[in-house]
């Protein structure tokens, strides 16, 4: 009975190894990656008649002293370009933006961290 | 208005030539640079100017990167740089001024070099770092760049997405070969067209998700040509992997959620190049969002690739 016992510890234990093997931690995202096809993919901001998008900049910039609060985003649409100002696509409502009054090229949004840089689109 | 502004200039230039000398400053630069300085500083849009210093920049190069083309004069009020010069070779004739910052001071940081020369070519600012040539736009994106040695400067074209960033990455990832001797993978198609068909197959394969990313480009490179390509992914690829794989051809690059790219979401791009710059690492991407290519700090974040290799 006690053969029996260590027996089934032993096989037990080879079987929770064996498992813990192969339990890899999956690192091929088998989830989604990115935002779906019907949806907008970059952040951006419509703000004096323009879109402002982010860049991938960072989050955590420094706010230049030159650049003032002028107003936050109002609305948020993620499955369509803004076309008022104010609104936004995958920002937050609420989120403060910050432009200069003698330069239109960019806006500063803020983020918890800090604040990100949007620009106008190069074309 | 633009013909008006300018002749509005040299005539105050004319004026100021009889006028009593204000505090413009100069360290270096030719009398005829400081009375054109003073002169529009009376514009009001270079009110800034009326105080200034002129302080020597640097030195700019023309074409065969050794005559000296020109000098760049920032101008300084106090501390602060509020605008530049630049002066012909013989140091009298100004050929450009702003109240901004100068193209080559807004190169991205990640393009910094300890030893580069300043090039402004017909009137285009340019810079030459080691053997690398690097045209660049007034706001300091690098436009155009070619090994001058080797002479070699595979066409970048980024395109922007306009679906999924797997869809747009492997999308401008067959555009890019499209433009490099496997013209077959996009003849006669718009780059949407092209999305659309990789958006097709690899939804039929199971959705975005990397683990279908080799399916879907040898279904779409069969579909398209006669072309051979063998896909490999390969998670948590070091700095050195993805340097050692651009070194042949661009591969796929994963941004995980954290990254710059977004708090939440992956981001799929194409890598076409590497950079280390003060002991950090750069990789150099066609990222669906700008239409040039970008370079971004390589991290821990970084966490897969993909190898693409087409053959004939």
């Amino acid at each position: 009975m006690k053969t029996c016992l260590k027996r089934s510890i032993f096989w037990v234990a080879i079987v929770l190894i064996l498992f813990s093997a192969c339990a890899h931690k999956d690192t091929d995202n088998l989830g989604v990656t990115g935002f779906p096809s019907d949806g907008v993919h970059q952040p951006q901001i419509m703000y004096n008649d323009n879109i402002y998008y982010y860049t991938a900049t960072g989050f955590d910039k420094a706010l230049p002293d030159t650049f003032t609060f002028v107003g936050s985003v109002a609305e948020v649409d993620n499955s369509s370009v803004p076309s008022s100002n104010w609104n936004g696509s995958l920002v937050e409502i609420g989120q403060r933006i910050f432009a200069d009054v003698d330069s239109n090229s960019i806006i500063y949004v803020e983020y918890t961290s800090g604040f990100a840089v949007f620009t106008l689109r190069n074309e | 208005m633009r013909r008006f502004t300018t002749m509005l200039i040299v005539m105050c230039c004319c004026v100021c030539a009889i006028l009593p000398t204000n505090a413009v400053e100069i360290t270096g630069a030719d009398d005829s640079v400081v009375s054109f300085v003073r002169c529009v500083s009376h514009d009001m849009y270079y009110s800034e100017w009326e105080n200034a210093e002129l302080e020597y920049g640097y030195d700019l190069y023309g074409s065969d990167f050794s005559t000296k083309s020109g000098i760049l004069y920032y101008v300084k009020s106090g501390n602060a740089i509020v605008g530049y010069v630049i002066v012909d070779r013989n140091g009298r004739n100004v050929v450009e001024f702003s109240r901004g910052k100068p193209a080559y001071d807004k190169v991205p940081q990640t393009l910094a070099a300890s030893t580069r020369k300043y090039l402004y070519i017909n009137g285009m600012p340019a810079l030459l770092q080691g053997n690398e040539y690097i045209e660049i736009n007034m706001s300091g994106k690098p436009l155009f760049s070619i090994d001058m040695v080797s002479g070699l400067s595979p066409m970048y074209s980024p395109q922007p997405q306009s679906k999924n960033c797997i869809v747009s990455a492997i999308s401008n990832l067959m555009w890019h070969w499209s433009i490099n001797g496997y013209s077959s993978l996009a003849s006669g198609m718009t780059f949407v067209e092209v999305e659309e068909q990789v958006d097709g197959i690899i939804t039929a394969e199971g959705g975005y998700a990397n683990s279908n990313i080799p399916a879907t480009i040898e279904k779409y490179v069969k579909a398209k040509s006669t072309y051979s390509v063998s896909v490999t992914n390969k998670p948590n690829p070091t700095f050195s992997n993805v340097k050692t794989e651009v070194a042949s051809r661009p591969c796929l690059l994963g941004f995980a959620a954290g990254s710059p790219y977004s708090d939440t979401v992956g981001h799929m791009t194409v890598c076409v190049g590497t950079r280390t710059v003060s002991s950090t690492n750069y990789v150099s991407v066609m990222d669906g969002w700008e239409t040039y290519v970008v370079e971004k700090a390589w991290g821990s974040y970084n966490d897969f690739m993909s190898k693409v290799v087409l053959s004939k």
